[in-house]
């Protein structure tokens, strides 16, 4: 199996439409309030620096994935630990985003419709996305690069007449704490999410340009973020904005322009539905390749399908309702994210710096 | 209802992906392949079937809320 490469545009789209999924249409860093703006301009910060460990890392693999250097770092038995850890937590991560795609259709579409055959057609689709690799999904992404920026403005621009300033003001009423705890949170969901592309980004043609994907990619949709929960705010006001399961669906909502223009909200659907894909993509990849790479194979398409499978059965059980995946991602999510975003990374840079420093 | 449709599909997936697999003699990747299969085999029967299967999620909050010394508020 030949390598596979993706260019640096075709990463940024990635990052790009991977962290914006579901972090689009749920209300992310509810803790902050109406200083949400506030809580992602932290977070986006704080996981600059966790990123550039995330590059430096990258960075160290040279022509090698990350599999190979746990291996050479941390010896077969450790290695394969660590790397089990991460196919946990992208194939977890897969699954969670399949529930949260299958929840807004049958909430905000079709609740008539069983769940599982919603997530039946995604889970389809992201089979032969990742049986096809991280080349395909990345010309994919690539389409949507330049269409959803342009969308968001527009959608933006038309929403300014309902826009009102006083729904931001006081700034900080309640102090600094319910911001940072807000930053915690879109900290670890959706932006550290990005550890995923540990796994994928040895994909990359040019391994001297990681650290400009990575950062492009996330100020990209992080300026995008900031600009979507902003408008959010703007319109609906804090109270509404907590209280309803998906604020931006509900905001674009309010669009009218004349008797011409209005519902638009199907567009905030397309866009989450494009990005769920891509996410879903990228998670069930990443398992894939790092199973395979644990029993000593690298080519990952022949465990593909099982692994979608299992993930589509794992999506179905997660949650009874709604109401639990909302509790679960805003008081779980965070605590139990952190140590295979921030921890094992870290224990990785760590190793190499070890391993490299003379005896 | 629905199982006679799992059963047709994992045989598909048995005669078009699993076959050249264990053509293959390769005993790691078939055993994996065949046993993840298998796996999520029982879990869509179960699922068509009704079935109650507990998911990891209260598992994962009742092991983080313990780390952090929390209570489970919901």
């Amino acid at each position: 199996m030949g390598k596979e490469v993706i260019s640096d545009k075709q990463g940024i789209a990635l990052i790009f439409l991977y962290i914006l999924d579901s972090a689009l249409i749920l209300p992310i860093a509810a803790e902050a309030g109406k200083d949400v703006w506030l809580a992602l301009l932290i977070s986006i910060a704080a996981t600059i620096s966790v990123m550039l460990i995330y590059v430096r890392i990258l960075s160290a693999c040279g022509d090698k994935d990350l599999f190979d250097l746990l291996h050479t770092t941390f010896g077969a038995v450790f290695g394969k630990v660590i790397t089990l850890l991460l196919v946990w937590f992208s194939f977890h991560l897969a699954s969670v985003t399949l529930r949260d795609f299958g929840e807004f259709i049958v909430t905000v579409t079709l609740p008539n419709t069983p769940k599982p055959i919603i997530m039946l057609l995604p889970t389809l689709l992201c089979l032969w996305f990742a049986k096809e690799g991280i080349e395909v999904i990345g010309r994919f992404s690539e389409l949507w690069l330049y269409i959803f920026p342009v969308m968001f403005a527009v959608i933006v621009i038309l929403l300014i007449p309902v826009m009102d300033i006083r729904k931001l003001q006081p700034i900080m009423e309640n102090g600094i704490t319910p911001v940072l705890d807000g930053a915690f949170s879109a900290f670890a969901f959706p932006f550290a999410e990005t550890v995923i592309f540990l796994m994928l980004f040895s994909s990359l043609q040019s391994q001297k340009s990681i650290a400009k994907v990575c950062i492009v990619g996330l100020l990209a949709a992080g300026a995008v973020m900031i600009a979507t929960k902003l408008t959010d705010m703007l319109v609906l006001g804090e109270r509404v904005y907590l209280s309803i399961y998906f604020p931006s669906y509900s905001s674009v909502a309010r669009l009218k322009v004349g008797d011409f223009l209005q519902r638009l909200e199907i567009l905030v659907g397309l866009v989450f539905t494009v990005a769920s894909t891509v996410k879903v993509a990228l998670c069930l990849l990443a398992s894939c390749k790092g199973i395979s790479k644990v029993f000593g194979n690298d080519d990952h398409r022949f465990i593909v399908t099982p692994m979608a499978l299992l993930m589509f059965c794992l999506a179905n059980i997660l949650y009874e309702n709604i109401m639990e995946l909302v509790n679960w991602t805003t008081t779980v999510w965070r605590y139990y994210a952190l140590p295979f975003q921030v921890g094992i990374p870290l224990a990785i840079f760590i190793g190499i710096i070890a391993k490299r420093k003379p005896a | 209802m629905y199982l006679p449709l799992v059963v047709l599909m994992y045989l598909l997936i048995f005669i078009t992906e699993g076959l050249p697999i264990l053509k293959k003699k390769q005993k790691r990747i078939t055993a994996l392949y065949f046993s993840l299969l298998f796996i999520s085999f029982i879990l869509m029967s179960m699922l068509v079937l009704g079935l109650k299967i507990p998911g990891p999620s209260e598992t994962i909050k009742k092991v983080v809320f313990l780390i952090l010394g929390k209570k489970d508020g919901g």
